[in-house]
């Protein structure tokens, strides 16, 4: 254990006015000694020094070439520990768009939804609202399924599939958005359907 | 050792209550003496009957414990099952493990330190609850209880799960005060007022057992990028202290769809933390700053 004590004046608290080891204390403050621990676990334990890990199953391994084409058709080569186990994980590139932006967006698509809804049940059908609530419902239902698919087809697992249903959903979105503003240009609306099947 | 030392004084117990004080050998008075008591009911009190005077009918309760071997890793994991006398140990579940591995099962592996939900090693699923086993008190019941590691995680061997990337990402969050002027030499400790020391309660008091995270769909699906509720509190933790100098840019590292954003308000962590902090909280807190940066 090597403890260096650097300025070390232990038992002595300099008081006000003082000067002890070229430090003055100011004020009414009484100046605390500072003491400076040198590092001394720079390397391994000792006891950890004498085993080598061969494989842990967890960290990145390069196998033989041989183990390497028998092993490429089964497994990922790479360990879900990416780095040391003393690095940090590293966080996902900075983007604020995909980020903050995008939820409060989120939020506020699903918060006009309440008054719009509220205005076609009291109201009953009004071009106005038809018109917002078929851009809006829309937007709000693919924000959600947009959710499900960074939730379970995440592009760093599943890059094919994660592009397929993102353009997949975006098409199917802007059919959406055309059928709606259709049925409310001119059809009955999206209030008077609810209104009938609700009656039917 | 901790363990070692445990089962010593149960089986100590067990002895000063099966014999005749009187009659106990002077090697068993020589193991007993650090205990005051026995040595003044020796004197005092001495028992005339050979059998203790009030004998409890064994209750048995059969635990089914997760068991994989890093040894045999073809094998499958499989629940062995173990029968306890609940009149014979402790209270908590955490006592059982204990019993089943100093008496049945010497191989069965579980962390475990402080015996009293200060550590947060002995965290499992237990019955389906991910919960601190020596703070889950076992249910005085015949009916089978199920002990699992917890969920969605890497195994090493039997409870114990691998925690690496857990640790990883919370280093990732930097948990440590950061200054924008450095301190010179002679400076006091950083003040606060009661008021912002309060903003802290509810977030420090997080041991980091895992339980919130392990709990949580998102985490199951996403933990590499997706930070979890125990680490996110304790960014938030950073971000509420009044002391820290780098609150924006601790908001700003988390701007992308995953490290927060990946929380739907399950709130499975809350439901489940054994210390009965608010991680659900602590995420939507980020969320709100971060909208408003």
């Amino acid at each position: 254990m090597a403890f260096r004590l650097v300025n070390s004046t232990i038992g002595i608290a300099p008081r006000l006015n003082q000067t002890v080891l070229g430090l003055k204390s100011v004020g009414n403050v009484r100046a605390v000694t500072i003491f400076q621990v040198a590092s001394f676990h720079a390397s391994r334990a000792a006891g950890l020094q004498t085993t080598k890990v061969v494989r842990d199953g967890a960290s990145n391994f390069t196998p033989s070439l041989h183990l390497y084409i028998l092993l490429l058709s089964h497994y990922r080569l790479q360990g879900f520990i990416k780095g040391s186990v003393n690095d940090a994980a590293v966080l996902p590139a900075r983007d604020k768009f995909f980020g903050s932006y995008h939820w409060f967006f989120e939020r506020m698509i699903s918060i006009s939804l309440i008054p719009l809804t509220a205005a076609s049940v009291v109201q009953g059908a009004h071009p106005i609202t038809d018109l917002l609530l078929g851009v809006v419902l829309p937007i709000h239902c693919h924000v959600g399924f947009d959710a499900i698919i960074t939730d379970y087809l995440p592009a760093r697992k599943t890059p094919t599939l994660n592009k397929l249903s993102t353009w997949g959903l975006r098409g199917a979105t802007l059919l959406v958005l055309i059928g709606c503003y259709q049925f409310n240009t001119n059809d009955v609306g999206m209030t008077e359907l609810v209104k009938r099947v609700w009656h039917a | 050792m901790a363990s070692l030392v445990t089962t010593s004084k149960l089986l100590l117990r067990g002895t000063t209550l099966r014999y005749n004080v009187l009659s106990v050998p002077v090697y068993a008075i020589r193991t007993l003496k650090s205990s005051a008591s026995v040595e003044f009911a020796a004197e005092a009190a001495p028992s005339f009957t050979s059998e203790p005077i009030t004998k409890k009918e064994p209750l048995l309760k059969e635990f089914g414990i997760y068991r994989w071997n890093p040894d045999h890793p073809t094998e499958k994991p499989h629940l062995q099952k173990y029968t306890v006398d609940l009149n014979a140990c402790g209270p908590m579940v955490l006592d059982a493990l204990i019993k089943i591995k100093n008496e049945d099962d010497a191989t069965l592996t579980f962390r475990r330190s402080c015996r009293e939900g200060i550590c947060g090693s002995c965290a499992m699923n237990i019955d389906g609850i991910n919960t601190l086993a020596c703070l889950s008190k076992i249910e005085r019941s015949s009916k089978p209880s199920k002990i699992y590691p917890l969920p969605h995680m890497y195994v090493v061997k039997d409870l114990v799960p691998d925690m690496t990337h857990f640790y990883k990402q919370y280093k990732s969050i930097e948990p440590y005060l950061k200054k924008k002027t450095p301190s010179k030499e002679g400076d006091r400790e950083n003040l606060q007022s009661i008021t912002d020391r309060k903003k802290l309660d509810g977030l420090y008091e997080c041991i980091l057992c895992a339980c919130c995270s392990t709990s949580c769909p998102s985490y199951w699906w996403n933990a590499d990028e997706y930070l979890g509720p125990a680490v996110l509190m304790q960014a938030y933790r950073w971000m509420a202290d009044s002391r820290d100098d780098f609150t924006k840019e601790r908001r700003e590292a988390l701007q992308n769809p995953f490290s927060v954003y990946r929380c739907h308000t399950i709130m499975n962590c809350t439901r489940t933390c054994p210390k009965g902090l608010n991680p659900g909280r602590a995420i939507a807190m980020i969320k709100r700053d971060m909208a408003f940066d």
